[in-house]
């Protein structure tokens, strides 16, 4: 008896090692493979479909063919004064998070005591940038009668505007805020900068290269892949932008902070309108992913990569070493 | 090495807390399931089911958004009732900006509350699409009483027909003033029964030429409210009774008055007679508006909210009916179901649900409980009875008279809106604005809702 079932077991064992292995690990991605199935692969189905239906969520759909689409692209003035608005926003914000997150990556890059507890300092508006409190915090500080005004007034520039809704100033407002979230690629580009090997450095700075020119010559290129990195999640982040604008100023004033996220958003709950809101998230998928399409293909010419340094050396050295023989 | 251990600990709860935070910011207030009503509700679930609340341990499920204080309002009164009907509630309240998002997914999943709190802009979608009752059946049997409601308070109710829901209480529009700054500027208080647009403008100015204090531009993020006194003057309805177009859309005479009423709308925010529009829309909360803090002599407002604004203030404001357009033939006055109560097509006992909305409009200690706050009640009785109670607050009470006068001069409630009426009202929100920043003016304005209007409200 014994004998037999530990057969079976090992036979169990020995004809489906692999299967078993598998198995556990897909017992281990479970949880996340369900909620992914029902969460994201689902929805990202359903969406598809729900884009060619009119679709109000409270009775059946109905087919309805391109008329979303076409009533996008003819008839909808705001989708296209928000796509723009979205471009603006993402043209600004990110080339200025970007450079921002990377100087306040440089300055810590030091050996300093206090860098740990600067990081945690320069990562909280990221943590807090996202909630809604700070958005509402936001509104307090460029109201007409904001903390921002009245520093101005302290340091003795008078300014009575209000910055959230003044048509030419509320979208800065968001980009403001979206910049002040430069946390995550701060985090990214403080680890490529710990990767660059120190010995670089020195050598440039043997060599006599000043500041400048090693940030240039050493710093830039070797952190291109980070930047390629942060660049697409970024963009890909700026262009669905939501509950900043949402919260701060809900797309006004005269719809000069609707963004495409808000309004797509709007469109689907606000008037009911869940397969017009899916067509325009099909839409904002393609364009995304033009983005990152010419990001992708651009970056053969702007990113390095370490290992083609060394193999560009390596063919030059067998060039010298060719020569000399 | 132990210093960059802890770093890293840091570091890593930091990413949680920003995960977390990312969470919360994104995802929407979740629902709230109060606690089986009171223990003693409980102990009798039983029986509650027994008696035909069949499912969901017989508890009959109640959603509505709205403040903490509704939250417990509500919640008290309905515990109340539980307790002497042997009857159990869960109760399912959200925030306004959630609460809407909430219920359609509900609806696809065909889990609707049994009893929902619904808005005069969405009742339509809900009707149309079969997702609340017609609560006729409930009226004629008796299990909601409206003999002291009567028939034409509910002219309001019906969506093609059908009683989609029942008001849960009436508020009109009121034009709101400060009387300390009419007495500073030694202006009497106008005759409100008839006065028009171009009177309400001139008032304001020689209130601001007296006193420097300006007044609120009408309506600035409801433009809707505004513009519907405007052409209810001319004898006409915003929206037609099919709910398919506007029925004043062709007749020039319309559009041209509300035209010219934001032109001066306008020519009073250049002259420093309205607060200027980035000011106001600068604005959340009460306590940010100038009318809640004596900084304006007079605002269009809602109202039920007249009592809020007053409570920051620290003084009653008065109330006066809204100016007509200025060669408009009649009051522009009209009120409005504030919210309803419906009872979705999920519902497994719809005659023990009507008796609850029965209970929430009709019964006094209810009312006692939940005062105005959804609304002037339509219930003469309870109307009388709260304008006698002590526990009732002095601007509470002159809301009620308002609304009493208002009453006395309309007829009959708005009906619901119609289907895509949403998106119409924000494209004349947007026009309205654009006249009040100066992009656009009154004519652009009326033009512009008139064509989109036309295109947005469903054709048949």
């Amino acid at each position: 008896m014994g004998n037999r079932s530990s057969n079976t077991a090992g036979n169990g064992r020995g004809l489906s090692k692999n299967a078993r292995n598998n198995l556990l690990g897909y017992f281990f991605i479970g949880p996340w493979l369900i909620m992914f199935l029902a969460f994201t692969v689902v929805p990202f189905f359903a969406s598809l479909v729900l884009s060619f239906c009119d679709y109000n969520m409270l009775s059946a759909p109905t087919f309805v063919g391109w008329d979303n689409y076409v009533k996008l692209f003819t008839e909808d003035r705001l989708f296209t004064k928000s796509l723009l608005i979205t471009l603006k926003f993402v043209f600004i914000s990110i080339p200025l998070r970007l450079i921002f997150a990377l100087i306040v990556a440089m300055i810590l890059n030091r050996d300093s005591k206090m860098v740990p507890i600067y990081r945690v300092v320069y990562y909280l508006p990221s943590i807090l940038g996202g909630s809604v409190a700070v958005s509402v915090l936001w509104r307090y500080v460029f109201a007409k009668e904001g903390v921002f005004n009245q520093f101005l007034n302290l340091i003795g520039i008078p300014c009575n505007i209000s910055w959230i809704s003044n048509k030419d100033t509320a979208l800065w407002c968001i980009i403001l805020l979206f910049i002040w979230q430069f946390g995550s690629p701060m985090l990214i580009f403080l680890a490529g900068l710990k990767q660059i090997p120190k010995t670089y450095y020195e050598a440039a700075s043997i060599d006599g290269a000043g500041k400048v020119v090693t940030f240039f010559r050493i710093t830039l290129p070797l952190l291109s892949p980070i930047f390629f990195f942060n660049l697409v999640m970024q963009m890909i982040g700026g262009f669905m932008v939501f509950s900043q604008a949402m919260i701060i100023t809900d797309g006004g004033p005269l719809n000069n902070t609707m963004v495409y996220a808000l309004y797509l958003y709007k469109q689907a709950f606000g008037y009911y309108k869940m397969g017009y809101g899916c067509a325009m998230a099909w839409i904002l998928m393609i364009i995304i992913g033009f983005f990152t399409l010419l990001v992708f293909k651009s970056s053969s010419a702007w990113v390095f990569y370490e290992n083609q340094i060394s193999e560009g050396n390596g063919k030059k050295k067998r060039k010298r070493g060719g020569k000399k023989a | 090495m132990k210093a960059q251990r802890i770093i890293a600990a840091a570091m890593a709860g930091a990413m949680a807390a920003g995960l977390t935070a990312c969470g919360s910011g994104s995802s929407t207030q979740t629902t709230t399931t109060g606690a089986a009503a009171t223990t003693k509700a409980a102990a009798n679930t039983t029986t509650a089911a027994a008696s035909g609340t069949t499912g969901d341990n017989g508890a009959i499920r109640v959603a509505w958004w709205g403040s903490q204080g509704r939250n417990n309002s509500t919640i008290e009164a309905l515990d109340a009732y539980a307790a002497k009907n042997n009857v159990t509630f869960s109760y399912e309240y959200n925030s306004w900006s959630s609460y809407f998002e909430t219920l359609a997914t509900q609806s696809v999943g065909n889990d609707l509350p049994d009893i929902l709190q619904m808005s005069t802009t969405d009742i339509i979608n809900y009707s149309k699409n079969g997702q609340v009752i017609d609560l006729q059946k409930y009226v004629d049997d008796g299990a909601i009483d409206i003999s002291k409601i009567g028939k034409d308070a509910l002219s309001g109710d019906y969506v093609n027909g059908a009683l989609a829901g029942i008001t849960t209480g009436v508020n009109t529009v009121t034009v709101a003033y400060n009387p300390d700054i009419f007495e500073q500027a030694g202006v009497a208080v106008p005759d409100d029964t008839n006065w028009t647009f171009s009177e309400f403008c001139s008032l304001a100015e020689e209130i601001y030429n007296k006193t420097g204090i300006p007044t609120e531009i009408p309506f600035i993020t409801e433009a809707r409210w505004f513009v519907e006194s405007l052409v209810r003057s001319y004898g006409v309805d915003l929206f037609s009774s099919d709910g398919n177009s506007l029925p004043w859309a062709d007749d020039s005479k319309v559009s041209a008055g509300v035209a010219k009423a934001m032109d001066q709308v306008y020519k009073e925010i250049q002259a420093g007679v309205f607060v200027d529009p980035e000011v106001m829309l600068g604005w959340s909360a009460t306590e940010d508006s100038y009318i809640a803090t004596g900084k304006s002599a007079m605002s269009y407002m809602l109202s039920n909210y007249v009592g809020q604004y007053s409570k920051v203030l620290g003084k009653d404001l008065g109330m006066l009916m809204l100016p007509k357009a200025d060669d408009g033939t009649t009051s522009g006055m009209y009120t409005n179901s504030n919210m309803y109560w419906c009872i979705s097509s999920n519902c497994k006992d719809p005659e023990a649900a009507a008796k609850v909305i029965n209970y929430l409009i009709n019964d006094e200690d209810a009312a006692k409980l939940i005062l105005t706050d959804r609304g002037i009640s339509l219930n003469s009785d309870i109307r009388d009875m709260l304008a006698k109670d002590d526990s009732v607050s002095s601007s509470d009470k002159a809301t009620l008279e308002y609304v009493n006068k208002v009453n006395s001069v309309v007829k009959g409630v708005n009906p619901p809106d119609p289907a895509n009426s949403a998106e119409a009202i924000k494209v004349l929100k947007d026009d309205y604005q654009a006249v009040c920043y100066g992009e656009a003016n009154g004519t652009d304005c009326m033009d512009d809702f008139i064509s989109q209007a036309a295109s947005i409200l469903p054709q048949k």
